[in-house]
């Protein structure tokens, strides 16, 4: 019996060695990506040489020298927007990445009790330092994408300093290390009219308060466009964080770099939105709203060419998400609330903005409205939706789905280059709104 | 035409040499690539841990001490970035249900190898990653230990398991075959 064993082991042994040679190959437009972020990072890094003048100007920065117009703690001192940054507060370490902020380029500041892992660049995730962090670990990543003189439907104004007792919890946020959840809190708005996101990474998922107090100090020191620190009761602006289990665990949001296909030769995308329409208090056709791409769909399933869809309201196994013809049905047990096209999409980090900005508005009525707009070969898609109850996710061909009834649903699309093409929004009372570039055709 | 050693490419690139590093590039992206696949067996997640394995090999090419072999660094920075990549997703996306890791991989013609990939994907992603370490990217069981950061007897202990998986499964493959 063991001789037969090793023969069938070096048989299997064989088969599996032989399914390796016919590896596939990776895409020529992910091959391209990668070469230009090879080249980025060599070259970043030898732009990150000075250390020495780096730590010199934090230092002339944390005695309050010339404090805003020159927030430099280290990095490049070179390019640096004036006014953002991080000032260090004692046993702290600070870096930005400098350059001017666009809500296609951000820039960035860490502030961390830790030393910064040489992994990691002052413009993207610190995800070596992250990986890593102990307990009592705190990182910070501010974020600005410039100047928004006019918020959009989820970006309140925040005053500085700012509250981390504000921050709301991320549960659906990155999860850098799941074997040992990193404690991840947000704070997003408009800050001096410039667009902040600041999230705070803790080494535990519950930090204790006098970590909470040190975090909230280093929190006191974001510059933005030159505003003094404000002396004022640190403990109090710290604490309580709020629980991971409520408020913002029924939030989903999510940035996505989306392939788009052609229509008839033309590269475009597909916005649809429906009012809804309800009949004795039930709804028969959800408040929706979807992103789509190419018109290629099975009969059995018209959702199938979308990149992501939102429907919101209370709703039973009768409801569907689009007005039946019939034959097809859209029914919202069977298709979910939401979904994303993870085949067609992947994470982004950029930033898109919620809003309705600069686009043409549309009349959305029961039977729905479509506009298809031309777009180059990668669109950012933005999903925000609110649940009802912390909503649970699953997996269905290249979907990621949700069924869980919303609150409010959001869709805003862009393309790379920084052009807004729509905005989506859905909300429970009826409410829907499109929104699309003044390029988009009615369909 | 001679082949340019990495350690000159190196050289070239922490100094400033666009045309060196994207010499590198090339000579190693290929490389890379196959082993976050190997690992992940799913072309997004391959394209996400190379790419940031690449990025990360490049960012630190200045701490790269040339007396070492590139390649097998970069293998092991992408095999991390792969494994890390399965931790984050493993949760609310099981690979195995992926219908693109047939239509990219196997072939309607060669039908021995969609059987043991498609044997290979159902495996726990611990088992996994130690099947497409040991077989298709060649690591002796100490490295991969190294790589997965287990002791060697589990990492001997997991790829029997495995081993006794894909046996089970193959053998009921090719009965209803």
């Amino acid at each position: 019996l063991r001789s037969r064993r090793i023969i069938v082991s070096r048989d299997l042994e064989g088969r599996l060695r032989g399914a390796g040679e016919a590896f596939p190959e990776p895409d020529p437009q992910v091959t391209r990506s990668a070469r230009n972020r090879a080249l980025a990072a060599a070259s970043s890094r030898r732009r990150r040489a000075p250390l020495a003048l780096a730590a010199a100007l934090a230092v002339g920065c944390a005695l309050g020298i010339a404090v805003g117009a020159t927030v430099v703690s280290s990095g490049r001192a070179a390019g640096t927007p004036p006014g953002f940054g991080f000032l260090p507060a004692t046993g702290w370490h600070v870096v930005q990445s400098g350059g001017t902020p666009s809500p296609t380029q951000p820039v960035q500041a860490i502030a961390t009790n830790v030393r910064l892992s040489p992994d990691d660049d002052p413009d993207g995730l610190p995800y070596s330092t992250l990986l890593s962090l102990p307990p009592r670990g705190v990182v910070i990543v501010a974020a600005s994408a410039g100047r928004r003189d006019a918020p959009g439907v989820l970006e309140h104004p925040l005053r500085l300093p700012l509250r981390l007792r504000d921050a709301a919890p991320v549960a659906y946020g990155v999860e850098i290390r799941p074997g040992r959840p990193l404690g991840q809190y947000e704070l997003r708005g408009i800050v001096n009219g410039q667009e902040v996101v600041v999230t705070v990474y803790f080494g535990i998922e519950r930090p204790g308060r006098a970590v909470l107090a040190a975090t909230q100090r280093q929190l006191d020191r974001l510059m933005v466009v030159a505003q003094p620190v404000v002396a004022a009761d640190v403990t109090e602006r710290a604490l309580p964080l709020r629980s991971p289990a409520g408020g913002s665990a029924r939030v989903i949001d999510r940035t996505l770099s989306c392939r788009t296909t052609t229509s008839g030769g033309v590269r475009e995308i597909e916005l649809s939105a429906y009012t809804g329409f309800r009949q004795g208090g039930r709804w028969l056709t959800l408040p929706f709203a979807r992103v789509a791409t190419g018109g290629v769909r099975s009969a059995a399933n018209s959702l199938e060419d979308s990149l992501a869809w939102v429907a919101a309201g209370k709703y039973d196994h009768n409801a569907n998400l689009t007005p039946s013809d019939g034959i097809l049905l859209t029914n919202a047990t069977r298709f979910g609330t939401w979904a994303l096209n993870r085949g067609m999409c992947r994470p982004a980090r950029a930033s898109v903005p919620l809003s309705a900005r600069g686009l043409r508005a549309a009349t959305v009525d029961p039977l729905g409205v479509r506009f298809d707009c031309a777009t180059p070969r990668q669109v950012l898609v933005r999903v925000r939706v609110v649940a009802h109850a912390a909503p649970a996710r699953y997996r269905e061909q290249q979907f990621e789905k949700t069924k869980a009834s919303l609150q409010q649903g959001f869709i805003a699309v862009r393309t790379p280059g920084g052009k807004q093409l729509a905005f989506a929004s859905v909300l429970d009372s009826g409410k829907v709104r499109l929104a699309v570039a003044p390029a988009c055709r009615e369909d | 035409m001679q082949r340019v050693p990495d350690r000159e490419l190196i050289e070239e690139a922490r100094q400033g040499s666009d045309e060196a590093a994207g010499a590198l590039f090339d000579r190693y992206w290929l490389f890379a690539w196959r082993a976050a696949y190997a690992v992940t067996l799913n072309r997004t997640l391959a394209d996400d841990a190379a790419q940031e394995a690449i990025g990360r090999a490049f960012g630190s090419l200045r701490r790269f001490d040339t007396s070492r072999p590139f390649g097998p660094w970069l293998k092991r920075i992408a095999v991390n970035c792969a494994i890390d990549q399965l931790r984050q997703t493993g949760r609310t996306r099981p690979l195995d249900d992926d219908p693109s890791l047939l239509e990219e991989w196997v072939t309607e013609e060669r039908d021995d190898v969609r059987q043991v990939v498609v044997a290979v994907a159902a495996l726990s992603p611990a088992k996994r990653a130690v099947v497409a370490l040991r077989y298709w990217l060649e690591l002796p069981f100490d490295e991969i230990a190294g790589v997965l950061g287990l002791p060697v007897g589990t990492v001997a202990s997991r790829h029997a398991r495995a081993l006794d998986e894909l046996r089970v499964a193959l053998a009921e493959d090719h009965r209803v075959a």
